[in-house]
């Protein structure tokens, strides 16, 4: 039995990890040191010992399981306190290790979670179709097939610099709304199943005092034709957890 | 200056997704526990693929599922790469192919 830790929260007079139920079904317990609490389930060695971990890592429906039971906890605890997520699979061989972890990290972790206090991470996403609508004609033989890819391909170059442009004014505006902004990777079609193509993928680190301003402000955003918005959140502060 | 107008095509609109709990979208979801979040050692060690490499074999699978499906085989079985690389030679390795073969999807999709 190992012990598999979700997130580090404050120390405070309440177990932030009440009635909370982790991975395999089993209850998370909260374990304090140093002025911090890290919360944390049991997990079987025989799933999550080194060398089948993994294996079952890099296969995709337990890849999704654990991450979705992983965020499930981070998600509620960051509901009733403010957390900072640790990276998926982190895992100590008992509860000692688990409160030497917190005692090293702990000047780091305290000025991780000031940073973070009073504020959510909020995900915006912007979607831009650049393909092009217009259907062509059969090229009559190989010039044409030619002139036309020309054509195409120079009106796409086109469309993504001007998405381009939507991007960075988008992310300058919400950047003034936010203490802190991470631009993720755009997403790949692979993985949204869209056929549009996402030109923008931001977390904003929002102070809780202007989140009614920031998601009004979002609300506006789609000035320019054949964009979408998409908005996640609150987030627990993943995008923002790192000890810098 | 005038504002970047894009194609039409799509309604305009935003989406207020479901959030972070169980219903937000997978990546969102692994972009955040896979590649953000406090990175600090644990006891176990694993080499966790990041949400770049993970598409490209989410992509390379699905393309190579429904070629191998037409052509009746189950190659992907036996291959290690697609089963349970556990060393990490093997993971360095096919970081390195996955990154030659991102390089090369991204070369043809700036063609299309």
């Amino acid at each position: 039995m190992s012990w598999y830790c979700y997130a580090v929260a404050e120390f405070a007079p309440g177990n932030p990890a009440e009635g909370l139920t982790g991975l395999r079904d089993r209850p998370v317990s909260a374990i304090s040191e140093a002025g911090l609490t890290a919360l944390v389930s049991p997990v079987p060695d025989e799933e999550f010992g080194e060398t089948v971990l993994q294996a079952n890592l890099e296969s995709l429906p337990w890849l999704e399981e654990i991450a979705r039971a992983h965020n499930a906890v981070v998600d509620e605890a960051n509901r009733r306190t403010r957390v900072l997520p640790l990276r998926m699979a982190t895992i100590y061989r008992d509860q000692h290790r688990v409160r030497e972890m917190l005692a090293e990290h702990s000047a780091h972790f305290a000025e991780a979670l000031r940073r973070v206090r009073d504020h959510a991470e909020w995900g915006v996403k912007i979607f831009a179709s650049l393909r092009s609508s217009a259907e062509e004609e059969e090229p009559a033989d190989g010039r044409s097939y030619l002139r036309q890819r020309l054509r195409q391909r120079k009106a796409r170059d086109a469309r993504t610099d001007e998405a381009a442009g939507v991007a960075e004014r988008i992310e300058r505006e919400l950047a003034q709304l936010s203490a802190e902004i991470h631009r993720h990777r755009n997403q790949d079609p692979a993985l949204t199943g869209r056929e549009d193509s996402n030109i923008l993928n931001l977390a904003c680190l929002v102070p809780d005092s202007s989140r009614e301003r920031f998601l009004a402000r979002i609300e506006e955003l789609p000035e320019a034709a054949g964009i979408v918005v998409e908005v996640t959140g609150p987030w627990a502060p993943y995008s923002f957890a790192g000890i810098s | 200056m005038s504002e970047p107008s894009l194609p039409a095509g799509r309604p305009l609109g935003v989406s207020r997704a479901t959030g972070s709990g169980g219903g937000a979208n997978l990546a969102d979801i692994l972009e955040r526990v896979l590649d953000k979040g406090i990175v600090i050692a644990g006891d176990i060690q694993v080499n966790l693929l990041d949400i770049e490499l993970l598409t490209i074999k989410i992509r390379l699978l699905v393309a190579s599922v429904d070629r191998a499906k037409e052509m009746g085989i189950d190659w992907w079985e036996h291959d290690p790469s697609l089963s349970s690389g556990s060393r990490r030679n093997d993971l360095l390795e096919e970081n390195e192919r996955l990154r030659a073969q991102l390089e090369l999807a991204r070369g043809e999709r700036a063609e299309q």
